[in-house]
């Protein structure tokens, strides 16, 4: 399923040791620290956190979209095909957006605009990138509601957003989103706002689209279950940095971060007859710390059952074991112990 | 109250909410929320509620804490119908059960300190004085894990996991025989989830206390339901033990929910039974069984005729005409 080579080309996007702050008047909360990783053409890479944990502000520095004054990119580096983002003005990151990278967010409602058919708003982002006259842009715009699989594309075209339900206004942000061809689709949780019948439906297209299509797409979730079954590649994060990093397979059979292992350890899972996963769910302790001026620490000691003094006295570098890598003094090995 | 008897019994439960109209124009459209629904809570025991949204699940959970009026049908509490309550019979009904919502912050009074939201029920209803209400009210607090200094504090300086706690401890002021826990842990983060998860079913081990607990996610219901309801626009569409429910589904619309799931194991990477289109509206649902517009393996008699309820095994029932084929 993966259409990655392994190590050939070079990677699509590169983010490289990006640091996102937030100035306030109580100080620096650090959003994104020191965080690096990279997306394959046509790979699709699951980022995966809980609230706060700096996986949308990541996504929204890609896209040149962080709210500024009060959010910067501090340092580092966004190669897309090798060509560094950062320093780029707006009228160029304009030409990059919906055209290179396009972006799709939770709620379809709020990112279309009610008062235009959602024909006209896919034909407007053709409009604006492409050398394209009007009409033609509409029967594109026909093409791509076809595409994500909306019925009756011609007359769906007419229709404002209102008159849509929750999953095909989701169709249509990817309609919107894939328009120009982009070669990455940023997808911030694409499905968490949707009913569960209609998340399997988006999911599916989501794939299907990356194999027809070979668009690489960066899966930004909380839910271990959307990324287990749909991502090749995985990244953990947890309060604004990168805790760990692996094929999906390998990080769902041996999770090596205290916090990884927490996390998959407190989901409720469906026992299939056996009585083995029934009785208490095992508890992360405590809350998601606040980024305001934090300590060089681990961010996860407070939490962690495995901390010692250094954990709380030095931050752990990622340690790279092949194509998994963890940022802990004393990472776990082997799943027995989480389960209990 | 006799032995056998539930602590709730449901009876061909409807609510109807009429649409559009005005002042002077008659609306022309109704929302069938939930349409003749039946279940039964024993003392103690949580049943779970599932369904995607629009199926009537919040709607059953606000009229058995009558925060709205049933169109038809009878809610029975211990015996008492409390459908068409009010006055003082409402009110003793109001202490046996209780509700905790989805969204923990706006279920809080944001002006109101933690220790005062948790005494409100039990000075609302007279219980104890000043004294005594602050000693339970901190007892509470301590049971469901706040610290003793963070007692005078206000719902904005918790988090959502603290808040929810909250809301919990304030159901359980009054000793309630069922909490209708209505999304409770949907609005947290995962790791947050389980803790929330077990203090519930720690509390009920130590109270007694029955839940209705109203949640989307299926994972959650089979982890604390004994007994499990699955709606679909309005109707009860299979209920029974939970194993009867998650290994031996009889009803198509549980099987494609079930099958929906998306469990954190890629080598369960399964390929579910996708259903086609969405879920539609319940001002006018299809006709006949309303899951007919989606169901795989519906007929012709599917569109004219509303299956009923029938019986797959001791207390495991199905609404479907070919349930189990």
């Amino acid at each position: 399923m993966a259409m990655a080579v392994a190590g050939a080309a070079p990677p699509l996007l590169e983010v490289a040791n990006l640091c996102t702050y937030f100035h306030n008047l109580d100080g620096t909360v650090r959003a994104v620290d020191d965080v690096s990783y990279s997306v394959r053409a046509g790979e699709m890479l699951g980022v995966v956190g809980e609230s706060g944990c700096g996986k949308s502000i990541t996504a929204l520095s890609i896209m040149g979209l962080v709210p500024r004054p009060a959010g910067r990119i501090v340092s580092g580096e966004i190669r897309l095909m090798g060509r560094d983002l950062v320093p780029l003005g707006e009228a160029e990151m304009r030409r990059i957006r919906g055209n290179d990278i396009s972006m799709i967010f939770q709620e379809p409602m709020t990112a279309l605009n009610p008062v235009l058919t959602i024909g006209y708003q896919i034909a407007e982002t053709l409009v604006l990138h492409r050398e394209i006259d009007r009409r033609s842009a509409r029967l594109r715009a026909i093409e791509m509601l076809e595409l994500v699989q909306i019925p009756d594309a011609a007359r769906r075209a007419g229709q404002y957003p209102h008159e849509l339900s929750g999953g095909m206004r989701q169709r249509v942000m990817i309609a919107i989103a894939l328009a120009c061809d982009p070669k990455l689709l940023i997808a911030d949780e694409p499905t968490t706002a949707l009913d569960v019948t209609v998340q399997a439906q988006i999911l599916g297209l989501l794939r299907d689209l990356r194999d027809r299509l070979g668009t690489a797409i960066v899966l930004i979730t909380h839910d271990l279950g959307v990324v287990a079954q749909s991502c090749d590649r995985v990244v953990v994060m947890y309060a604004g940095r990168k805790i760990e990093e692996a094929p999906v397979d390998e990080l769902f059979r041996r999770p090596l971060h205290p916090y990884t292992r927490g996390l998959l350890a407190s989901m409720p899972r469906i026992s299939h007859g056996s009585a083995a996963h029934r009785g208490r769910l095992a508890e992360i302790p405590g809350t998601v710390p606040h980024l305001l001026d934090p300590p060089a620490a681990c961010r996860f000691a407070p939490r962690c059952p495995r901390a010692q003094d250094v954990c709380r006295s030095s931050e752990p570098a990622l340690r790279h074991d092949g194509g998994h890598s963890v940022a802990c003094f004393f990472p776990g090995d082997g799943v027995q112990e989480i389960r209990q | 109250m006799t032995a056998s008897q539930a602590l709730v019994e449901v009876h061909n439960l409807q609510k109807y909410f009429p649409l559009g109209g005005g002042l002077f124009r008659k609306s022309r459209d109704t929302v069938h929320a939930v349409d003749d629904v039946s279940f039964s809570i024993d003392a103690g025991e949580t049943l779970g509620l599932v369904g995607e949204s629009g199926c009537g699940k919040s709607t059953v959970s606000r009229a058995l804490s009558r925060l709205i009026r049933p169109t038809g049908g009878r809610v029975l509490v211990e015996g008492e119908d409390i459908a068409d309550a009010a006055g003082g019979t409402l009110r003793a009904l109001r202490r046996k059960v209780q509700i905790v919502f989805q969204d923990p912050y706006a279920s809080l009074n944001p002006r109101m300190r933690v220790r005062d939201i948790v005494a409100e029920p039990l000075k609302n209803y007279g219980i104890g004085n000043a004294a005594e209400r602050a000693e339970r009210v901190e007892r509470l607090l301590s049971r469901v894990g706040l610290r003793r200094d963070q007692l005078d504090k206000y719902p904005h300086e918790f988090s959502g996991g603290q808040r929810q706690r909250i809301g919990i401890a304030r159901a359980l002021a009054l000793e309630p025989k069922l909490i209708i826990l209505d999304e409770p842990v949907s609005a947290l983060d995962v790791s947050v989830q389980a803790q929330v998860i077990n203090l519930l079913v720690d509390l009920q081990e130590e109270t007694g206390v029955a839940f209705l607990f109203v949640a989307h996610d299926l994972a959650v219901v089979e982890h604390i339901s004994r007994r499990v309801a699955v709606m679909y626009l309005g109707r009860i569409v299979e209920i029974g033990s939970r194993q009867d429910v998650f290994e031996t589904p009889s009803h198509p619309y549980t099987r494609a929910l079930l099958s929906s799931i998306l469990e954190p194991d890629p080598r369960r990477r399964g390929t579910p039974t996708i259903l086609s289109g969405d879920i539609p509206s319940p001002i006018k649902p299809p006709s006949g069984c309303h899951f007919h517009t989606r169901c795989p393996v519906a007929r012709s008699r599917c569109a004219t005729e509303a299956p009923v309820l029938s019986e797959q095994g001791p207390g495991h029932l199905a609404a479907c005409h070919f349930a189990g084929v």
